[in-house]
């Protein structure tokens, strides 16, 4: 025990010594960024959370790139050349795409066709027998990659897809390097994944930091940074406290409380972004549920102006309607959800519900200011004579429990920006909100119409068609009203004033040359 | 030989009792899935997760090979990374005895003489200042403690860093949080622990004898008032490695107590059984250190042991 203690004492002595010598040539500075948690894997694939993500998206590349700051708001969902320089429309399934020559991965190795074919191949991530399960959902549209020559490559789908080149640009469809995967394997790849980003694996030491270093061959720029640290601190405070005595540089997940004392320091400032997610409630169809006016009234009842004004300081906004203003079938004039209590209790009246007891069991510490928006609402619900008991529970297999509650909170992410990125998956025909194997008697029997729409904004090529199918399946989950929405939250990074970086809507942190600048 | 067979049966006994405990609560308060992957994610991948980590089993059936595998010393791997559960704990071994260790060192030189001097000094100032001192270090929380060192070194002086393990300065206030609440303790129990030994009539015979003041404490009243100071001294021990979760959250310091909390959080299996195990160990192990240190400095207890091995 006490060689263990002497070893780790002289570890420390050493390390506390030699940090600071050594820093002589490379002028760049050390980027440190506190981190609330840190992922079990890089594998760009296998973990898509929004602690994984933040990291990955610096070390891999797409072929197409969606250019979040095209408009500067760090929501915009313009695409642009990433790994492939130029990309054409065969037919309504295939996407032919010229590769950049000569652009290098980590090891030095040059990226060709080849990487291709096996990042987006079944032994990577999909198919009959896949590595990883959560690619899944991302990868199974397509049908398989066409290596024509060295730089030219055809993605085919297996349905007509007018998303193709968004799903290409989106989430798990990074560039491996195939001959370093199929070296080491999808274990060691996922704890140093050789791809082509601005950033690559210096050291990982588990539950402390991951530090990522500069490739400095990047084909978009030498990167502004020698080297980024995400550093794992998991309480908030420690995390502001760390930022104020310079320990680190960029600290994220910061509740909106926080923001007047980060900004009582001259030398600290906050960026903020609306999210690319919603936080929604989940109305089971059972006991005084069963009535579809009960939920509507629910939603009705529930003054979302209020809740941001209180919650969010206004920053943040409600989507009107399943969509975002990023969608490219947005539609402007779609009506906003309505605030109406004459309305809910005329509707309630109507319905004969009387005061039964309505259960909204939600889980603690799990989205954002939650707790705080389940006590409003529960007052604003009872403004329309609604009887809703709050029961908080630690978990989500609490939530889950067959016994358990008529309301439950959920997220939605906008993957892609268009219905399939995100109100097709979570709500469709194929969603565990019209499946739930484990929840039988709660799952939402959709009208037949819904998911005939459904079936239109997935299939067809005809961009208006799919656009007045997605109005209809609009109207039609706001009128069933199996669920609805609250609002986006506001994702806040506290950081140092001599430091430009822009968040996005998503939870990657964009750390590329063009996107990071340190002042002198 | 009878004796020392008894001890590890029972010991053995109460390491699968822990165990078996942990098994079953982790496994019917929460399930791993819904932890560790995302909350919009479909059944199938869901079911794919299950599949692969034996959660489709009966419960019954995974315990049983859980426990198997425990035998031929196959900690299992986490979930969470497809690491060792074995090597991920030892990993944050040396870490946490760091702090543990540099804590008790500074509870020990700042609460025993402290306790000595406020025995020796009754009802003075003296006495009542350090037992203020040490009601207040006992009785406030380690995270309150911990936020308000952060407060004032970190954020109002900027003098020390808040949080992580790099250098030295890392060190100094999750020690001293740690430290301040293990020296309160130290300077109660051995103020009182001194003056039941200064009363005692041993005393008065060495004073007859002529020894001086600093003789008769340090030769006649410590080693005899040490005793109930080394039981205590004996449960902090079995504290070093799982006394530090709260301290250790809230400095980000790397250690056992960061990594069982995340472990719990996201019903992480066998990294949670292999620290129970490590704990349990921990604390068995200082028993018999006590047991034995009880020996060295009371004759009487080793004179009875011997006389009940008979």
């Amino acid at each position: 025990m006490f060689h263990k203690l002497k070893s780790a004492l002289a570890a420390v002595i050493a390390l506390a010594v030699v940090a600071p010598a050594a820093t002589a040539q490379d002028q760049r500075p050390d980027l440190v960024v506190a981190v609330n948690n840190l992922p079990g894997s890089l594998e760009g694939i296998e973990e898509m959370g929004n602690v994984a993500v933040r990291i990955t998206y610096s070390m891999y590349d797409s072929l197409i790139r969606r250019d979040f700051l095209a408009d500067g708001s760090g929501q915009a969902s313009e695409l642009v050349p990433g790994l492939a320089e130029s990309w054409t429309r065969i037919d309504d399934r295939t996407l032919e795409l010229k590769l950049r020559e000569g652009v290098l991965f980590h090891d030095g190795s040059e990226l060709t066709a080849d990487d291709v074919v096996f990042s987006m191949t079944s032994t990577r991530g999909q198919g009959q027998n896949p590595l990883i399960g959560s690619a899944k959902r991302y990868m199974d549209t397509i049908s398989h990659v066409i290596p024509l020559d060295k730089y030219t490559v055809q993605v085919v789908s297996k349905e007509p897809d007018v998303l193709l080149e968004q799903r290409l640009a989106g989430y798990a469809f990074w560039i491996v390097n195939a001959k370093n995967y199929l070296t080491v394997g999808k274990d060691a790849f996922a704890r140093n994944p050789v791809a082509t980003g601005p950033y690559k694996m210096d050291e990982w030491v588990e539950g402390e930091y991951i530090r990522l270093a500069a490739h400095d061959d990047y084909f978009g720029g030498k990167p502004t940074a020698k080297s980024v640290t995400f550093t794992e601190v998991p309480e908030m405070s420690a995390r502001i406290a760390g930022l104020v005595s310079g320990e680190y540089d960029i600290s994220v997940n910061i509740s909106p409380d926080q923001i007047p004392t980060v900004e009582s320091y001259d030398d600290l400032k906050v960026e903020q972004i609306v999210l690319d997610n919603t936080h929604m409630l989940i109305f089971w169809t059972v006991g005084p549920l069963e009535d579809k006016r009960v939920r509507q009234a629910l939603s009705l009842s529930i003054d979302r102006d209020l809740l941001r004004q209180a919650l969010w300081a206004d920053k943040n906004y409600t989507p009107n309607g399943h969509q975002l203003p990023s969608y490219v079938m947005y539609m402007e004039d779609y009506p906003t959800f309505e605030y109406n209590v004459e309305k809910a209790k005329a509707l309630l009246a109507e319905a004969g519900y009387n005061g039964e007891e309505i259960v909204y069991r939600f889980p603690l510490n799990y989205y954002l200011l939650s707790t705080e928006a389940a006590q409003a609402m529960q007052q604003m619900w009872s403004q329309a004579g609604l009887n809703v008991k709050l029961e908080p529970v630690e978990n989500w297999s609490q939530v889950r429990a067959t016994d358990g509650g008529h309301i439950r909170p959920w997220s939605n992410t906008h993957r892609m920006p268009d219905p399939l990125g995100s109100f097709v998956p979570q709500w469709g025909k194929l969603s565990g909100i019209q499946n739930n194997s484990r929840l039988e008697d709660r799952k939402w029997d959709a009208p037949a119409a819904f998911n005939d729409a459904q079936d239109v904004i997935l299939t067809s090529t005809d961009w208006d068609q799919r656009q007045q199918a997605y109005r209809e399946a609009l109207d039609i989950w706001k009128d069933e009203a199996p669920g609805t929405m609250l609002y986006n939250p506001l994702e806040t990074y506290a950081m140092r004033k001599d430091i430009t970086w822009k968040p996005y809507g998503l939870y990657y942190m964009d750390l590329r040359p063009y996107n990071l600048q340190f002042a002198e | 030989m009878r004796w020392t067979a008894i001890k590890i049966a029972r010991a053995g006994i109460t390491m699968w009792l822990v165990v078996t405990f942990v098994f079953f609560v982790l496994r019917i308060s929460g399930d791993p899935t819904d932890m560790l992957l995302p909350d919009d994610i479909d059944q199938a991948t869901r079911d794919f997760y299950r599949r692969l980590w034996g959660l489709d089993q009966p419960l019954l059936t995974q315990y049983w090979s859980y426990l198997m595998a425990l035998v031929q010393g196959d900690f299992g791997i986490s979930f969470r990374n497809n690491l060792d559960a074995y090597d991920l704990v030892m990993e944050r071994v040396p870490k946490t005895l760091l702090l543990t260790g540099t804590a008790l060192i500074i509870s020990l030189a700042i609460g025993i003489p402290l306790g000595i001097l406020a025995a020796l000094y009754r009802d003075s100032w003296l006495d009542r200042g350090v037992m203020a001192v040490a009601v207040f270090g006992f009785s406030m929380p380690n995270f309150f403690l911990g936020i308000l060192l952060i407060l004032v070194f970190s954020l109002q002086l900027r003098v020390l860093p808040s949080s992580g393990s790099g250098t030295w300065a890392h060190l100094i206030m999750p020690a001293a949080t740690l430290g301040i609440s293990f020296a309160a303790q130290f300077a109660r129990y051995t103020r009182s622990s001194m003056i039941d030994v200064l009363s005692k009539p041993y005393m008065r015979t060495a004073r007859s004898k002529g020894a001086g003041p600093g003789r008769r404490v340090t030769l006649h009243a410590v080693p005899n008032a040490s005793v109930p100071i080394v039981t205590i001294l004996g449960f902090k021990i079995g504290e070093l490695i799982g006394g530090a979760v709260i301290t250790e959250t809230v400095f980000a310091w790397p250690g056992i107590g960061r990594l069982l909390t995340t472990a719990v959080g996201s019903r992480d299996l066998a990294v949670v059984q292999c620290i129970m195990i490590l704990l349990a160990l921990t604390m068995v192990t200082a028993n018999a250190i006590t047991d034995l240190i009880y020996g060295w400095i009371d004759p009487r207890v080793r004179v009875g042991a011997g006389a009940t091995q008979k």
